[in-house]
């Protein structure tokens, strides 16, 4: 567990660091824009319009070839969605038994048609948001939101707990390495153990979270803490991002319409 | 008006869970001094720092920068004053790469772009970890991470400068740069040390902790020399 939670943390530092690619070299307020049109292109597409669905996943493919991102990650963050969506929709194929279409003998119902839409927008409508979140980082995505609108509150409250939740993590990780230290055996920890080191950990971690909150109260001189990160200007190729992608996106969803 | 002289008058401090960590503490530091704090662990010295830097208030007693009592109503003169580097530099950085995290004091006092660069560089470049900046702070080596969290501070320009520890798990070149780096500051400094050389090197003042009370508050040579003094205090 020691090994992958060094894994997470090391790629949740990577994103936050400037990486070079098309997608990430663009103002996050411009993807914020895209992602959000291209979400209310999608989930205003009917769930019986597989056509017009499908087309609309050049999109997020587009975005991972673009911004030369982990296709693995975004793949597990989409599959988390899966649970959901099935659930939602599994009694599609039992309640809806109307016949729409013969594929090799097999008929297919209206009922497993929307449950294949709803399971597809649900792995799009992820898709592009973990594109957009590997794309432009946590931080820079809360400071994006708030300089489109979002109250300066909500966007410390979310960093902060960002913040935490990475400390947290760097917590356990060393607690991990302090246990396996003196322990012989390598492998999983009793649950007993287990149990005393969870303790351990959230004690800790609130004791952290007490320090960062000086060193913010320290250098943000009172009152709610600015969060900008300096040097990300709007250009003209934000612009061109923008209406070249609103006109794909509305290329493709109305395609649908006329097949 | 200066506010670079730091007058503690009667200090105490307890911990929440009733621990007294400061006790009856006065002393006085005028602009310009380097003041070095000497004590065993647990002796209080961190505790005076947090003090000093108002992130915590006294139980008891009163603090007073440049003769103006500090209050929730003054605390931005403490915050534009003073700046304050903490013993572990985890504790200090929390922004996503180093050149943001040293962004960070300078952005919140509301300079311009401009600006803002102009002080991450000088300030990054005086702990000469320019090269470091767009690194990710997770990712630094400890001594990294300890000059980064000096920069951090210093690109606020503080006139009071406090150090907790600063020496602590440096190479024998960073701590030479640290040395020179606190000696090219013209303003006052208090460092929190285990350090004698350094102290002796720097600060020709020094100030002994013992169990929340100032033991001894003497020149730095005459505390060095005094081995029962020493001995007391746990050092
Ligand atoms: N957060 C805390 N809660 C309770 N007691 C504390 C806390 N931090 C420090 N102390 C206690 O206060 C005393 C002084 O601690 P500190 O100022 O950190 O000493 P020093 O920096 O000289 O090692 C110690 O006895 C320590 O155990
Ligand atoms: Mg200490």
């Amino acid at each position: 567990m020691g090994d992958k939670l060094l894994g997470a943390l090391r790629r949740l530092s990577l994103i936050e660091t400037p990486q070079h690619s098309p997608l990430h070299s663009l103002d996050g307020r411009a993807k914020i824009a895209v992602t959000l049109l291209y979400l209310v292109a999608l989930l205003s597409l009917p769930l019986d319009s597989l056509a017009g669905i499908i087309l609309m996943s050049l999109v997020p493919i587009a975005g991972w070839a673009v911004g030369r991102l982990r296709g693995r990650t975004i793949l597990r963050w989409a599959l988390l969605s899966l649970p959901f969506t099935v659930a939602v929709g599994a009694f599609n194929p039992l309640l809806d038994r109307e016949p729409v279409a013969e594929v090799a003998g097999v008929t297919l119902t209206h009922g497993w048609i929307t449950l294949c839409g709803l399971i597809l927008r649900g792995v799009l409508s992820v898709s592009v948001v973990v594109e957009l979140v590997l794309s432009t980082g946590v931080y820079r995505l809360c400071v994006d939101a708030g300089r489109l609108g979002v109250p300066a509150v909500v966007v410390a409250l979310v960093l902060m707990v960002y913040r935490y939740m990475r400390l947290l993590m760097g917590e356990v990780l060393t607690l991990r390495m302090a246990v396996d230290a003196r322990r012989q055996r390598r492998g999983a920890l009793p649950m007993r153990v287990w149990a005393r080191v969870v303790g351990v950990l959230l004690i800790g971690s609130v004791r952290r979270a007490r320090w960062v909150g000086m060193a913010l109260e320290a250098r943000a001189g009172g009152g709610v803490p600015r969060f900008r990160l300096p040097a990300t200007k709007w250009r003209t190729t934000d612009t061109l991002f923008v209406v070249f992608s609103a006109v794909v996106i509305t290329l493709l969803r109305f395609v649908d319409c006329c097949l | 008006m200066s506010h670079h002289f730091l007058n503690f008058s009667q200090v105490s401090y307890s911990y929440p869970d009733g621990m007294s960590a400061v006790r009856q503490l006065s002393l006085h530091i005028t602009h310009g001094e380097r003041v070095a704090l000497l004590g065993a662990n647990g002796a209080g010295k961190t505790t005076l720092l947090l003090l000093a830097a108002g992130l915590l208030r006294p139980t008891s007693g009163s603090i007073s920068l440049g003769g103006v009592p500090i209050t929730q109503h003054t605390m931005h003169l403490v915050r534009q004053n003073v700046g304050i580097v903490f013993q572990n530099p985890d504790n200090q950085l929390f922004m996503p790469t180093v050149r943001d995290d040293v962004a960070f004091g300078p952005v919140n006092m509301g300079l311009s772009d401009e600006e803002v660069a102009r002080r991450v560089e000088c300030a990054l470049r005086r702990v000469a970890s320019l090269h470091l900046a767009d690194r990710s702070p997770d990712t630094l080596s400890a001594g990294q991470k300890h000059a980064v969290a000096i920069a951090t501070t210093l690109a606020t320009s503080p006139n009071i400068l406090l150090m907790d520890e600063p020496s602590a798990g440096l190479d024998p070149r960073a701590r030479r740069r640290l040395i020179e780096l606190v000696r090219c500051f013209d303003h006052t400094c208090i460092i929190a040390t285990h350090d004698m050389e350094m102290a002796r090197e720097l600060c020709p003042r020094a100030i002994v902790m013992c169990e929340g009370s100032a033991l001894c508050d003497a020149p730095t040579d005459a505390v060095l020399s005094d081995s029962a003094l020493l001995d007391r205090a746990g050092l």
